[in-house]
């Protein structure tokens, strides 16, 4: 079974956007380097410093499915149907919204209403072998707080954005959750990418 | 000139140096948790911690003068007893200077009713050696006025969710730009980083 990781562009503080939801400096890495590479969905082309690049194509190749929850969603009006990164999405929501669905019939998304546990589930199903991708927010922590990760991947961005921002995990229902130490640490140009592994808590078993 | 870093002995991923109750769980173990011993200039409590994060600490605080520090962790510490942590002397923020301190008068350490006055007193006495300027409420206001050069970060991978926030609690005023890490350090539980600041985002110039 895939590996399920939370993935986000954080900023030193610890925010993946801005509390209107847009991402200030957090994506200018994304567009600061000499390597060019098309999304593969074909509708952006990024920029990338030649150690970012690497790790970039590496995750990329790795994925199968990306999670997220409604706000994201409606914030990116579910990227016309189809996510840059071309991957099967998840969308964990109450209600699963039909009219978009209608205007999009053969997108591959996927509108789970029965809760986080079951999103993951149907995300694991979906992406076989492939890696499942939690983005950052209320859905990761939620999947953190039930022991659903098997890691944490984070691209750091060396800016403090300040509280009332959107945090990858905001506050936590259980006690602190340890991590291992990282086994990705790749320096970038305004972006160090470090991916750690989420130690099992003696309750939860294998997943 | 004097070099102002701030910095905690630990913070978790998700930008927290201690719970709520200033408890710090897993945080301190990469402390104790390797085969080197060490102590930072001036101190006195011995490290023992992998080659890498000693020879990591010892270099970046080599020539530290001076700490700044805030009430609470020095209410905590009892002052350390009047040994500074870390450098010759310890100049502490408060409003209210305690009138009961036994080492008051004895131990080198200066009571100061603000965090700029309480920067430049450091600066001064460090010549040009270093500073050493706490994280948190402190270390965080020194940041928005634009008065700490260089953010020591040491990353211990643990998710808190929330307690004393890194970075003190507050927005800015705009997003505050830090140079591409100058140091990238992997230690055992913890995984040191080392930033500049730059001082103009801080303070909108």
């Amino acid at each position: 079974m895939g590996t399920v990781q939370a993935q986000a562009i954080m900023s030193l503080d610890g925010y993946v956007a801005k509390q209107d939801n847009t991402i200030g400096r957090l994506f200018d890495w994304l567009q600061n380097g000499e390597v060019a590479i098309p999304s593969p969905a074909g509708d952006l082309t990024v920029h990338l410093n030649p150690a970012s690049t690497e790790h970039w194509r590496r995750w990329v190749a790795s994925l199968g499915v990306l999670v997220c929850g409604r706000t994201l969603f409606d914030v990116t009006g579910g990227w016309q149907g189809r996510h840059s990164l071309d991957v099967p999405v998840v969308v964990v929501t109450h209600h699963v919204p039909s009219d978009w669905v209608d205007a999009h019939p053969d997108a591959p998304f996927h509108f789970v209403t029965g809760g986080v546990p079951a999103a993951i589930a149907r995300a694991q199903e979906i992406a076989g072998d492939r890696v499942v991708s939690v983005t950052g927010g209320t859905i990761a922590r939620q999947c953190l707080e039930l022991g659903l990760l098997d890691e944490v991947a984070v691209d750091l961005v060396p800016v403090v954005m300040g509280a009332g921002n959107r945090p990858f995990f905001g506050d936590l229902s259980s006690q602190d959750i340890l991590l291992g130490n990282p086994t990705t640490c790749v320096q970038g140009d305004r972006v160090t990418h470090l991916v750690f592994p989420v130690q099992r808590r003696l309750d939860t078993g294998d997943a | 000139m004097a070099k102002v870093i701030m910095g905690a002995a630990a913070v978790s991923l998700d930008g927290f140096m201690a719970d709520d109750h200033d408890g710090v769980g897993p945080m301190f173990d990469w402390l104790g948790n390797g085969d080197v011993d060490w102590t930072v200039e001036g101190g006195t409590d011995l490290c023992h911690t992998t080659r890498a994060s000693a020879d990591f600490m010892r270099s970046q605080y080599a020539g530290v003068a001076a700490g700044v520090i805030g009430r609470r962790v020095f209410d905590l510490t009892n002052g350390w007893n009047g040994q500074p942590a870390a450098g010759e002397h310890v100049f502490v923020i408060t409003h209210e200077p305690p009138t009961d301190w036994e080492h008051a008068g004895t131990a080198p350490f200066t009571f100061v009713d603000g965090v700029e006055k309480a920067v430049a007193a450091a600066r001064e006495f460090a010549g040009d050696r270093i500073v050493d300027l706490s994280a948190g409420q402190i270390g965080g206001q020194a940041l928005r006025l634009g008065l700490v050069d260089e953010i020591v970060v040491n990353v211990v991978p643990v998710v808190f969710g929330t307690g004393r926030p890194f970075f003190g609690i507050g927005p800015v005023d705009a997003p505050i730009r830090l140079g591409n890490p100058s140091r990238v350090v992997q230690g055992d539980r913890v995984t040191h980083l080392v930033y500049e600041v730059d001082k103009a985002s801080a303070t909108g110039a």
